[in-house]
């Protein structure tokens, strides 16, 4: 150390000091960078005592991520969790709280779920198990505890005047009666109880007679319900471990599940009260078959509508382009229905600065002769789109009318569907001097958030003078509305 | 009765007298600090004598100290079922607390000693009325790389402090109590928060200017020969040390609240 001069000490000191701060700070905030890896999803608690920010949420014991944070939205606590990327849930995903040791660690504890689809990022796990609370349980059992007096109370009513107790003893007094009676029928009927005795008599000693002349087949018979037995005996313990293993199971499934189905049985009840009273439709149902069954049939319509129109998808984009070459822009607007993922429809306007392009011919004469003057006139002009397109995986293809002429196109999706690659040929027959051939358009769109995309590309690349450079951008989003709008057409239909 | 009364008077006055002056000089090196030319060779100095030369100090401080909190905290622990948060205890303590007091204690005893040693002899030699006649402000060539030097290798020599004292808690957990070492490690890192660690280093900056600064003050106001240089060097010494553990309290109630 001595040939290092002083403010190479310093500066080695200080460099081994931010290293240091730097490790520290990593392991301990550094977590948070990382952490905000995987999806948000949310949960509602009536009461998450215990619970706090950071705290970690495991799924069969191990962590799968973090409570980000908890809000108190109308006196319910709202946990917003951050979920490891590698982790799906499941729509029907359960939460609870649970507690790890003797001081009570609190996790949240949750329960993938089987029924798809998937839960997404932002969506909400809608099942939850909340704390049993203690007062409340205390509460109910004295509720049961009451219930049980009254029944004593009312046996005791019934029992326990002095009517009732002479009733009792009539009713003893006329058991006496009819045991006298009955035995006083038997010694008047002795002959005929003779007569019946004799003929048992008679019938085992037939029956005696017969097993003496079948003895050969019966020993078969006895010998066969041996083996049976034999047979039991070996197979026997196996059948009873497999019972008394399905049962152990059976016993497992109804403990684990003790909450939800004690909640079932109750509201099951509640329905069940609220039937009995002839309450709601469901108790008018019980009574009216015919109303059954139009409900019925309407459920299912509703159910097979509704289907189709959540698969039912609507699209709005805006779209703008520069067009280099002519130094204009294009606008567009477009609707695109998707009835199925695979198959959609794009209706659209453009707002083409090319639009028309009209040659007039003014013949002028001059003393020294005539001269022709062509004098081109561009128009703008409104043209629509509407094409019908399909999708094989990755690649999407589209013919219809494109820009108010007969077009085809190719679509090229990748990156998760951000990005898109283009071919578009149209216009196929243009008799304009500058663009005789088709008009063909190649680009890429790329969506740099979840709504906005920029678009590049070239544009009219077989027309050597109209050939050109484009950039763009646009939006598109998803509108609800529009789809149920359509979606109701198609069930008035 | 009346000699008790201005017993007290005369301790308020000196006390005031005292406060005056190093607020004084504090503004003084404030103004010095700022106006160029730096005394950059002199603040390296500084920083080697006040923070690595107090190094291997440090080090063992806190590795003994994390040792036995860990020893301490583990036993206790147990008689509850806890000691997995032995981890967190440590650590909480040592980035919260005991990093930062401990290490400006240290320091104080050495640095500032040495500093109030150094500037009271000057002071008695006349070497600092020398470096007057030379026109070398003395507050600026003296003084100011010392409080830099302090208040930047406090929070540095605090970082060294905190994690060889989390690293001396895990030998004693781990090794002694052969308790989970992954465990240890988990609970030390989910628990600490960025802010505890911080605000620890804002506490040692500020015990650093202050060591620093009453250390300059007793040394450059010495009066009284070899003698007044004795009194000097434990007056910083007892000041700096008061100092520290009283504003540590205070310091802490408002960062960490």
């Amino acid at each position: 150390m001595k040939g290092l001069s002083t403010e190479l000490k310093v500066g080695l000191f200080a460099v081994f000091v931010i290293l240091i701060l730097g490790f520290m700070t990593f392991k301990v905030g550094g977590l948070d960078w990382f952490k905000k890896e995987g999806y948000t999803v949310y949960v509602n608690f009536k009461n998450i005592a215990g619970l706090d920010e950071k705290t970690k949420v495991k799924i069969a014991g191990v962590d799968a991520g973090v409570i980000e944070k908890i809000e108190l939205k109308d006196g319910i606590a709202r946990l917003k969790l951050r979920i490891r990327k590698d982790v799906t849930l499941y729509s029907d995903a359960s939460a609870s709280i649970k507690a790890t040791g003797l001081l009570g660690d609190k996790y949240l504890e949750i329960k993938i779920g089987s029924m798809e689809p998937a839960l997404k990022n932002g969506e909400s796990v809608k099942e939850v198990i909340e704390l049993v609370d203690i007062d409340d349980m205390v509460r109910k059992l004295s509720r049961v505890s009451e219930n049980i007096s009254t029944l004593a109370v009312s046996l005791n009513e019934a029992f326990g005047t002095e009517e009732s107790k002479k009733a009792l003893k009539e009713s003893v007094l006329n058991l006496g009666e009819i045991t006298a009676n009955l035995s006083h029928t038997i010694i008047v009927n002795d002959r005929k109880m003779r007569n019946v005795l004799d003929n048992i008599n008679k019938l085992t000693a037939s029956l005696n007679e017969v097993v003496t002349n079948n003895r050969e087949p019966l020993k078969t018979t006895l010998l066969n319900m041996e083996d049976f037995s034999g047979r039991l005996k070996t197979d026997g313990p196996e059948l009873v471990a497999n019972l008394s293993k399905a049962t152990k199971e059976l016993k497992e499934v109804i403990e684990e599940n003790k909450n939800s189905l004690k909640s079932t049985i109750d509201s099951f009840n509640n329905v069940a009260k609220k039937i009995d009273s002839g309450e709601g439709t469901l108790g008018k149902l019980v009574k009216d078959d015919k109303l059954y069954e139009s409900i019925n049939k309407a459920a299912e319509g509703l159910d097979r509508t509704i289907g189709a129109i959540d698969r039912f998808k609507t699209f709005i984009t805006f779209q703008s382009d520069y067009l280099m070459r002519q130094g204009d822009g294009k606008g567009a607007f477009y609707v695109t229905l998707q009835p199925k993922p695979d198959k959609y429809y794009i209706l659209g306007v453009v707002g083409d600065p090319l639009g028309r392009v009209t040659t007039k011919e003014t013949i002028t004469s001059t003393p020294t002769g005539t001269t022709k003057v062509k004098k081109k006139e561009i128009e703008k002009e409104i043209e629509f789109t509407a094409q019908f397109a399909k999708r094989f995986d990755n690649t999407g293809l589209r013919i219809g009318v494109t820009e108010s002429t007969f077009g085809a196109g190719a679509d090229y999706f990748f990156n998760n569907d951000k990005a898109k690659a283009s071919v578009d040929i149209w216009d196929f027959s243009n008799d304009e001097e500058d663009s005789k051939n088709p008009h063909v358009k190649v680009g890429v769109d790329y969506f740099v958030f979840k709504n906005l995309f920029v678009s590049a590309g070239a544009d009219n690349i077989l027309n050597k003078k109209k050939a050109g450079g484009y950039v763009g951008a646009g939006i598109r989003f998803e509108d609800e509305d529009f789809k149920y709008l359509f979606g109701n057409i198609s069930r008035l239909r | 009765m009346f000699k008790i009364i201005a017993l007290i008077g005369k301790v308020i006055l000196n006390f005031s007298e005292e406060m005056g002056r190093i607020l004084l000089l504090f503004s003084v090196t404030l103004k010095q600090m700022i106006i160029p030319p730096y005394e950059v060779r002199n603040t390296f100095k500084q920083m080697l004598e006040i923070g690595i030369r107090s190094l291997p100090v440090v080090l063992i401080t806190a590795i003994f100290t994390g040792m036995v909190f860990s020893l301490q905290t583990f036993t206790g622990f147990k008689r509850f079922g806890a000691e997995t948060l032995v981890g967190t205890v440590v650590a909480l303590s040592m980035t919260r607390e005991l990093g930062p007091v401990l290490t400006a204690l240290i320091v104080a005893g050495r640095a500032g000693a040495a500093m109030a040693a150094e500037l009271g002899t000057m002071r008695v030699t006349e070497q600092i009325d020398a470096l007057e006649t030379l026109a070398t402000n003395p507050v600026k060539y003296l003084i100011v790389p010392r409080f830099v030097a302090g208040t930047l290798m406090l929070p540095a020599l605090a970082t060294i402090a905190d994690i060889t004292g989390i690293a001396g808690g895990y030998l004693v957990t781990v090794g002694l109590f052969e308790s989970s070492s992954i465990v240890y490690w988990k609970r030390t890192w989910d628990y600490l928060e960025t802010s505890d660690i911080f605000n620890g280093l804002i506490k040692a900056a500020f015990f650093g200017a202050s060591i620093s600064l009453i250390s300059c003050y007793k040394g450059f106001y010495t009066r009284g020969g070899a003698e007044g240089v004795g009194k000097g060097t434990t007056g910083a010494v007892v000041l700096s040390s008061m100092t520290i553990l009283i504003s540590d309290y205070f310091l802490s109630a408002w960062l960490f609240r």
